[in-house]
C-alpha cells in the first residue's frame, strides 16, 4: 500500500485571469488536491522558506509542486529558481514553468536553473479551456485516479490540509499576502474531518 | 511535436515489447530507439562510435529511463548528463521504473530528473502513460534548445539580484 | 616519692610502697633490670599473668610476649624506647602463663639512680580486655554479624579481636589470627605496593579508609572486598589502634560484570539486529523488485493477446486470458502483502503520539473503489494516540478495507468507525454489517494466510489481520473481535493514548 498523500500544489500567478483558468482547469479535471495561489516571488519564496506569516507548516504546508509563471512582479520566477535551488528542503520540488515567454534564452535560462518542465500561456484566443483540459491530461497533475507522477517526498512534516485553506472567514485580515484559495467548480467528496460525518 | 526520437533505456525484453508497443498504438507515431544498458546510453549521448553518425542516432528529445540497467544505473546516467558542459545538460529525462520508494524517487529529482513514472502493473495504464507522455513531453512541454550553448551567466532581464 | 609526715599506721616509709604495690590486685606492677629481667612481682601481676613469684623472678620479660611480637623485637624496642624517652606506652596482647592471651595497657618507665645512671625499669600492664571488651560492646553484636568481618588492629596494624563474620569470609579462626598482621588478607601484589600499610596511613590522616579489592582468604581463594578502616583513639585523642569492616562483595561485582558483559552483548545485538534489518530491507526491497518483473511479462502479454488477437481467440481461449490476468494482479497484490507484513513486523517502530482521526483520513483516501456503501466516522479531532504513523494508516485500512469486503449479497455494507478514550487507552471500533464471523473462526483469523472463504466468494490474501495483529502488537495494544454469523463484526483495537502536550509524531 504506497503512501498517497494529498499533496499541496503551489501556483505563482500574478494574473489573477490567468489563476482563474488554471484552476477550473484544475476542477475540471478532477484535481483533488489543495491548491495555493500566491501572486508574487517574494511572496513564494517566504512560503518556501517558512516565514512570517508561513511558519506554520501544518496551514501551511511544502508543496508537492510548484506552478511559477516567470513574469512576477517584485522577485522574478528565474531568480525564485535560482534561490531555489540553494536550498535543502526544497529544491527537489518539481516545478513547471508557465510564461507567454517564448523566448529561448529564457527558456535555456529556466531548464538550467532546474525547472522540470516548461509551458507557454496560450495566446489570448485560444485561452480557453482546451488547454486546461489538455493540462489535466498531462499526468503531472495528481488526480484522484492513481497518478502517474511520483513526487519526491519531502522531508519536512507536510501536513496536508485536506479541504479549504484557511480564508478571511476564521478571522485572519486580508491582506495582498494572504494565499488565496483557488476555487473549485465541481463540489468534491469530502473526507471526515470532524465528528459523524455521513458519506455515500 | 518534436521529430527528434525518444530514447527508451530499458533492459528487460518483456518490459520493452510492452512499452513499444503502447507507443505504437498511438495515433501518431513515435520514433523510438531503445538501448538497454548505461553505458551505451552514455555512449549514444557523446556520439561515440558506433553512435557517431548523429544521421542514423540523433540526439533525443527526451529520454524514458529505467534505473536498474546493467553496467551502469539509471541514475549514474542522469547524473552524467547533468554533469555536461554543453547543452547536452538539459536534456529531457523522465525516470520509468518499476520502483516507488521515495528513496529511488527523492534521489532522481535530487540528481535533476524531469520527472518519475512508475511502470503501471496492467497495459491499459500503460497505454494511458504512453499517450500522457506522448501528450506532454512531446506536445506541451516546450524543449529546451539541446544544441546550442549551456546557459551561463544572470538570468536574463534582471538587472540586479 | 614524699610521705606525709604524719606517716602511714606507723609503716616504715619504704615499706608504705611496698605495701600498695602488693595489695594492687587490678595492676600488674613490677620491676625490670635494665636488660628486661623481672625482678619484683606483686599480687596484680600474679593475678593478671598467671606466674607465682617464683616462676618468673630472673626470667626475661619478653617471655609476655606474642611469637609476632617477639619476633619483632618489640620487648627490646620498649627497652630502649623506655631508656632514652623515660617511658613509654603500649597497647597490645600479651601471655599469660597458660598461653591465654589478653589485651594489656603496658607503661614501661625508666628508674635512674641518684647519678641518672639506668638501673631498671618500672612496669604497670593493665588489663584491658575487658575495656577492650566493652569498647568492643557490640562485639557480641559484631559477633553476631556474619556477612561482614568486624575485628580491629593495634597501632601496628596487629589483629586484635575477630568477629564470626570475619571467620566465615576469611576462613580463619580467632585464635589462628589474633596478633598476626593484617596485611595477611592481602594479596602478593598489593602487599609489595605496600598498601596495607598506606590504607593505615589514610585512616590515621583522613580519619577513615574506604576501598575496594581483592582479598585473600586462608586458604588462597581470593574475594573482592569492600573495607572501612577508622582509627580508634581514646579520650585525649591518641590512636590506640584501628576497626575494621569488610564486606565480601564478590557477588555483586560478579553481578556488575555480569550485567556490564549483557550490556554489551545487548549492544552488540542490537547492531547485528539493525544491520540484519537493513539487509532484510534491501531483500525485499529486490524480492519485490524481481518477482514482479516477470508478473509484468506475464500479465501484460496475456493482456496484450486478448486484446491484439481478438478475433484470433474463441470465448474459452479469451477466458483462459482472462484467468492469467487476474492470477497475475492477485500475485502482485500478494507480493505487496507479503512485503506490508515483513515491513510491518521489521520496521523500527519509534512510537510517538499520532492523530487518530488523520490517520483515519489518510486509511479512508486509500480504500477508493473499495468504498461502495456508506462509512461513518465518529472520531474526536483532538484525538491522539501513542503509535507510528504509517503502521496505524495501515492497520485501520486493512480493517476498513475487510468491513467493506464482507458484506452478504442482499445489502450495501454500512460501516462505521468510531474511537473512545477509555482509561489511559483509546479504543477504535470498526463495526460492520456483512456477512459474520463463527465463533470457532474468531482466533484463527488473525494468522498469516487464514482464509475462511473460497476466493469467488470473498478475494484476499488472508494476510490483511494478520498485519492487524502484528501492528498492534508492536504498538503494544490489543485487538479484539466480537461477531455473530449473519449479524456483522465488531473488529477493536485499543492502543495507548498519547500523553498530554507532545507534539505530534505524524508524517515522519
Amino acid at each position: 500500500m504506497s503512501e498517497k498523500r494529498l499533496a499541496t500544489i503551489l501556483l505563482v500567478e500574478d494574473e489573477a485571469s490567468d489563476a482563474d483558468l488554471i484552476c477550473r482547469g484544475f476542477a475540471k479535471a478532477k484535481v483533488v488536491n489543495p491548491i495555493v495561489h500566491l501572486r508574487n516571488g517574494d511572496d513564494a519564496l517566504a512560503y518556501l522558506e517558512g516565514v512570517g506569516q508561513y511558519a506554520d507548516r501544518a496551514k501551511f504546508p511544502l508543496p508537492a509542486f510548484i506552478l511559477l509563471d516567470l513574469k512576477l512582479p517584485g522577485m522574478k520566477g528565474l531568480e525564485l529558481l535560482q534561490w531555489k535551488r540553494t536550498r535543502r528542503e526544497v529544491r527537489r520540488i518539481p516545478v513547471v514553468v508557465l510564461t507567454s515567454d517564448r523566448e529561448s534564452a529564457t527558456m535555456d535560462a529556466a531548464y538550467d536553473l532546474g525547472a522540470n518542465s516548461y509551458l507557454v500561456k496560450p495566446g489570448t484566443r485560444l485561452r480557453s479551456s482546451a488547454l486546461w483540459k489538455q493540462f489535466s491530461v498531462t499526468g503531472l497533475i495528481l488526480t484522484s485516479r492513481p497518478s502517474l507522477l511520483l513526487v519526491p517526498r519531502l522531508n519536512t512534516r507536510t501536513q496536508s490540509q485536506v479541504g479549504s485553506f484557511p480564508d478571511a472567514g476564521t478571522g485572519a485580515h486580508q491582506t495582498s499576502r494572504l494565499p488565496r484559495p483557488c476555487r473549485r467548480a465541481a463540489a468534491e467528496k469530502d473526507l471526515p474531518n470532524s465528528n459523524t460525518l455521513k458519506m455515500d | 511535436m518534436s521529430e527528434a526520437p525518444v530514447l527508451l533505456v530499458e533492459d528487460d525484453p518483456a518490459d520493452v515489447r510492452l512499452i513499444q508497443r503502447a507507443f505504437g498504438k498511438l495515433d501518431k507515431n513515435v520514433p523510438m530507439i531503445r538501448l538497454t544498458n548505461g553505458d551505451d546510453a552514455v555512449a549514444y549521448l557523446s556520439g561515440l562510435a558506433p553512435y557517431d553518425n548523429r544521421g542514423a542516432y540523433p540526439i533525443p528529445s527526451v529520454v524514458l529511463l529505467d534505473i536498474k540497467l546493467p553496467r551502469r544505473s539509471g541514475f549514474e546516467v542522469l547524473e552524467w548528463v547533468r554533469r555536461q558542459q554543453s547543452a547536452l545538460k538539459r536534456l529531457p529525462i523522465v525516470i520509468l521504473s518499476s520502483s516507488r520508494h521515495s528513496v529511488d524517487i527523492n534521489r532522481a529529482f535530487d540528481l535533476g530528473a524531469n520527472s518519475y513514472l512508475a511502470k503501471p502493473e496492467s497495459i491499459s495504464q500503460l497505454d494511458e502513460l504512453a499517450s500522457q507522455f506522448q501528450a506532454y513531453w512531446l506536445g506541451l512541454n516546450e524543449p529546451p534548445d539541446l544544441h546550442g550553448e549551456p546557459w551561463t551567466g544572470r538570468p536574463p532581464g534582471i538587472h540586479h539580484v | 616519692m614524699v610521705l606525709s609526715d604524719r606517716g602511714f599506721a606507723g609503716v616504715k616509709s619504704h615499706d608504705v610502697f611496698r605495701l600498695m604495690v602488693d595489695s594492687v590486685v587490678d595492676y600488674a606492677i613490677f620491676v625490670l633490670d635494665p636488660t628486661g629481667v623481672v625482678v619484683s612481682w606483686n599480687l596484680g601481676a600474679e593475678r593478671l599473668k598467671g606466674y607465682k613469684p617464683k616462676e618468673i623472678i630472673g626470667k626475661h620479660f619478653s617471655i609476655f610476649y606474642t611469637p609476632a611480637d617477639l619476633a619483632n623485637d618489640k620487648p627490646g624496642h620498649e627497652i630502649r624506647g623506655a631508656a632514652e624517652l623515660g617511658r613509654f606506652e603500649d597497647e597490645g596482647w600479651r601471655v599469660r602463663k597458660d598461653g591465654s592471651r589478653f589485651w594489656a595497657n603496658v607503661i614501661l618507665t625508666r628508674i635512674l639512680d641518684e647519678h641518672g645512671t639506668l638501673i631498671g625499669f618500672g612496669k604497670i600492664t593493665r588489663d584491658l580486655t575487658d575495656r577492650h571488651q566493652s569498647e568492643f560492646r557490640y562485639r557480641l553484636l559484631v559477633e553476631g554479624v556474619v556477612d561482614y568481618a568486624i575485628y580491629s588492629m593495634d597501632v601496628h596494624g596487629n589483629v586484635g579481636s575477630w568477629n564470626l563474620g570475619a571467620e566465615r569470609m576469611k576462613r580463619y579462626k580467632a585464635d589462628e589470627i589474633e596478633g598476626k598482621h593484617f596485611s595477611i588478607f592481602y594479596t602478593e601484589e598489593d602487599r609489595k605496593k605496600g598498601l596495607p600499610e598506606r590504607i593505615l596511613r589514610t585512616a590515621v590522616e583522613t580519619g577513615h579508609f574506604e576501598g575496594e579489592g581483592w582479598r585473600v582468604r586462608k586458604d588462597g581463594s581470593r574475594f573482592w572486598a569492600s573495607v572501612v578502616v577508622t582509627p580508634l583513639r581514646d579520650d585525649v585523642g591518641n590512636l590506640y589502634g584501628f576497626s575494621k569492616v569488610t564486606r565480601d562483595i564478590s557477588e555483586r561485582k560478579a553481578l556488575q560484570d555480569a550485567i556490564q558483559q549483557h550490556a554489551d552483548e545487548l549492544e552488540l545485538r542490537v547492531q547485528e539486529r539493525e544491520q540484519s534489518n537493513a539487509e532484510l530491507e534491501a531483500f525485499a526491497y529486490s524480492v519485490s523488485h524481481d518477482l514482479r518483473a516477470p508478473l509484468r511479462a506475464i500479465g501484460g502479454f496475456a493482456e496484450a493477446l486478448r486484446q491484439d488477437y481478438d478475433s484470433h481467440l474463441d470465448d474459452g481461449g479469451r477466458d483462459y486470458l482472462k484467468e492469467i490476468v487476474a492470477a497475475v494482479a492477485r500475485m502482485n497484490t500478494l507480493v505487496q502483502d507479503l512485503l506490508d507484513y515483513g515491513r510491518v513486523s521489521r520496521i523500527d517502530i519509534s512510537l510517538g503520539p499520532v492523530n487518530l482521526l488523520e490517520a483515519v483520513n489518510d486509511a479512508v483516501r486509500q480504500l477508493g473503489d473499495e468504498r461502495r456503501g456508506s462509512l461513518r466516522v465518529d472520531v474526536a479531532p483532538d484525538l491522539r494516540v501513542q503509535a507510528q504513523q504509517q503502521v496505524l494508516t495501515q492497520m485501520i485500512f486493512n480493517l476498513l478495507s475487510n468491513a467493506f469486503k464482507f458484506h452478504s449479497r442482499n445489502s450495501a455494507p454500512e460501516v462505521r468507525l468510531s474511537a473512545q478514550p477509555k482509561n489511559g487507552a483509546v479504543r477504535l471500533t470498526v463495526r460492520d454489517n456483512g456477512i459474520g464471523i463463527a465463533p470457532q473462526h474468531q482466533q484463527r483469523i488473525w494468522q498469516v494466510f487464514e482464509r475462511l472463504h473460497d476466493r469467488e466468494s470473498y478475494p484476499g490474501t488472508g494476510i490483511g489481520l494478520a498485519i492487524v495483529h502484528r501492528a498492534v502488537e508492536r504498538m503494544q495494544g490489543n485487538r479484539g473481535v466480537e461477531s455473530e454469523v449473519g449479524k456483522g463484526s465488531t473488529f477493536w483495537v485499543e492502543l495507548p493514548r498519547a500523553p498530554e502536550n507532545s507534539k505530534e509524531t505524524n508524517h515522519e
